[in-house]
């Protein structure tokens, strides 16, 4: 249950609250683009 | 060990800013998340260590998703599914959070942990057994949280600055992942939920 309880915390919470913070966009660093 | 890992992928986020933390703390987990279902279905099991309860108290037959073979096949097929969404870089880094789950697990496990899936061959079985020292390990997972939520809250902070917004979410976020680390470790540590 800890299990199930921390990866919903971290995985979705904690990606929501991620999200909304000014970040680089996922393909900002391949090479060439 | 659940909180340090996740403790981990937040300081990775910290160095690889582009990478969604969703996936990076997926990653960190995703031997587990596959470990769930095989343990459901019987195939990996758990079981008291002689003398010991609780937290890290556990024999942990995941000869499948936690063999050294086995890990890095779930870590590569991780990383594969990432590259297509993310691209290469993503890709490596998130194999590599995936992988880092054996790794960590390697220092706590108490030599449970095979090298071929299934444990072919009978090959000698791996974990230096740090849970055997309780105390010792709930210090080694709460530095992890504790450095994690730093650097993450660091990185946060230097990103809302450059983008001239953001500050007070950023602040948000350094702390979710502190406390909810230490909410995680102290449940695991009291074994609240079971």
């Amino acid at each position: 249950m800890t299990f199930i309880l921390a990866v919903l915390l971290f995985v979705v919470a904690g990606g929501l609250i991620d999200r909304g913070l000014p970040w680089p966009a996922p393909r900002s660093r391949e090479s060439g683009r | 060990m659940i909180a340090g890992h996740f403790g981990f992928s937040a300081a990775v986020k910290s160095r690889e800013l582009q990478c969604p933390l969703w996936a990076l703390m997926l990653a960190t987990a995703w031997l587990d998340v596959v470990f769930v279902p095989l343990y459901l279905a019987g195939i990996e099991t758990l079981e008291h260590a002689p003398g010991a309860s609780g937290y890290g108290g556990s024999i942990i037959h995941a000869d499948y998703t936690h063999s050294l073979v086995g890990a890095l096949l779930l870590s590569a097929a991780f990383g594969a599914a990432a590259f297509a969404a993310w691209g290469r870089r993503n890709a490596l880094v998130l194999a590599l959070v995936a992988f880092s789950h054996w790794v960590l697990d390697l220092v706590v496990h108490r030599g449970d942990m095979p090298i071929l899936p299934g444990n072919l061959g009978s090959l000698p079985r791996l974990g230096f057994g740090l849970w055997r020292v309780p105390l010792a390990s709930m210090s080694v997972e709460l530095a992890l949280v504790v450095a994690g939520a730093w650097l993450y809250w660091r990185a946060a902070r230097a990103a809302a600055a450059a983008a001239g917004h953001g500050e007070r979410r950023a602040a948000v976020a350094g702390l979710f992942m502190l406390f909810g680390g230490v909410l995680v470790l102290a449940l695991d540590v009291t074994g609240a939920l079971g």
